[in-house]
């Protein structure tokens, strides 16, 4: 093998171990990540979330108090990689919709355990905004960043139990 | 009655998880290079098509950006180049090329059995293969049938085709290999088609040269000895393969023109060794 073909296997034989590796580690995390997120929400599930503007009449709600909760999470090599194929030819991309769905729980989960910790039990007018994170100059690995906000009450009437 | 207020339970597999990452990858894997193969062998085909319409001084412009091959001892202006040279010019006076396509001929000290025509209309003949002609018609046949070649832009043909497939490769991939497309001009590929043609033409040229083609055949059948008795082939058959084939063509193709294989054959004049 001459000089070049020896760098250029270093290059993308590199590269194709850490694409195989990630992907078998970002699986593991990321199963045992949804299975955290599923637990901790049964956990909160009395605290109801809603995204109206405004209280509802019908309901009687005290001590507002904004709440939030945020998650950043890293993508991985493996699922870059898959991006990079999906951005040639478009489509669906999944490896980043599993990586959104678990920014966004996460950070909602943190907010109700917020509200939780505030003395509420629900909470209204509920948002999520997304924030890309990039590193190395734009060229690198992203992460996003999921932040969940609302207003959390303490509500009082007699229908607080949840179905 | 107040509305009562839930919150039902999350669906899981609504936003993602609906294919295996894997499957998604694979699926997407095997698109993408399809993609990449239809670019390349598509600029590699419309190289190949369009390069017979590129002007012939663009095909010198070329070969001299081209970084220059390594031939070993190149006998310039020696007796043997000289003697070359001039029959070039009456075989490329019979071979009615165009007029701004000027042959060089260059001549190769050392043992490589081979002979090829490359970009800029150069043609390279090695001592090896020079020493196995033993007369000036099957030279002039040698050289007609690589002058055939320039003229019917078979090493432009090849090189951009291999070029341009280089160039969209590195376009997709980063790096662009023209690096070894100096040593690629000297083992140019021409399909069987090529070199049909080049031989078709290469008799015309000898037969308006001499009026017959005695001796066009002999150095194909010095090679095919020769291969027989060598360890490794010499480098010239393992561009120009088929030998058999290629005598029964040429005479197949004088029968059909009515081309006499009989007359007389000039001595070459060369340099002799000392044995």
């Amino acid at each position: 093998m001459d000089e070049q073909s020896i760098a250029s296997l270093i290059n993308y034989g590199g590269f194709a171990v850490l694409v195989v590796l990630t992907f078998f580690i970002g699986s593991v995390i990321e199963r045992r990540h949804f299975r955290r997120i599923i637990k901790r929400e049964k956990e909160v599930r009395d605290i109801m979330v809603f995204a109206i503007r405004r209280a509802p009449t019908d309901l009687v709600l005290s001590q507002p108090k904004l709440v939030c909760g945020n998650a950043v999470i890293s993508v991985d090599y493996f699922k870059t990689f898959a991006a990079g194929l999906r951005g040639i030819i478009g489509g669906r991309i999944g490896s980043y919709e599993s990586l959104f769905e678990r920014a966004r729980r996460e950070a909602m989960l943190r907010m109700k355990i917020e509200a939780r910790r505030h003395g509420g039990n629900i909470v209204l007018n509920v948002k999520f905004e997304t924030t890309r994170i990039y590193s190395g100059g734009g060229r690198g690995a992203i992460s996003v960043e999921a932040l969940a906000y609302g207003t959390a009450y303490s509500r009082s009437d007699d229908g607080a139990q949840i179905h | 009655m107040a509305p009562r207020y839930t919150n039902p339970k999350l669906l899981e597999g609504i936003n993602s998880g609906h294919e295996h990452p894997l499957l998604e990858v694979a699926k997407s894997s095997i698109i993408v290079f399809a993609l990449i193969a239809v670019v390349i062998v598509g600029a590699y085909m419309a190289a190949r098509f369009a390069a017979p319409y590129l002007p012939f001084s663009w095909e010198i412009a070329l070969a001299e950006k081209m970084p220059r091959p390594d031939l070993g001892d190149d006998a310039a202006g020696s007796r043997t180049h000289r003697y070359i040279t001039s029959l070039t010019a009456r075989v490329a006076a019979a071979s009615d090329l165009p007029a701004d396509m000027a042959i060089t001929v260059h001549y190769v000290e050392g043992d490589t059995v081979n002979a090829f025509a490359t970009l800029g209309g150069h043609i390279v003949v090695f001592e090896g293969l020079w020493k196995l002609v033993d007369s000036e018609n099957a030279a002039a046949m040698l050289i007609a049938h690589e002058i055939a070649h320039v003229k019917n832009r078979d090493p432009v043909r090849s090189a951009s085709g291999t070029l341009f497939a280089s160039l969209a490769a590195g376009l997709m991939f980063g790096d662009i290999g023209v690096a070894n497309m100096g040593n690629d001009l000297t083992a140019l590929q021409f399909s069987r088609e090529q070199e049909t043609q080049a031989d078709s033409d290469a008799a015309r040229a000898v037969f308006k040269l001499y009026g017959h083609l005695n001796g066009a055949a002999d150095l194909f059948n010095r090679l095919r000895i020769v291969a027989k008795d060598a360890k490794q082939p010499p480098a010239f058959l393992a561009s120009h393969p088929n030998l058999a084939d290629r005598i029964l063509g040429l005479r197949r193709l004088a029968g059909r023109n009515g081309w006499s294989f009989q007359g007389d054959k000039h001595k070459p004049k060369r340099n002799r060794r000392a044995k």
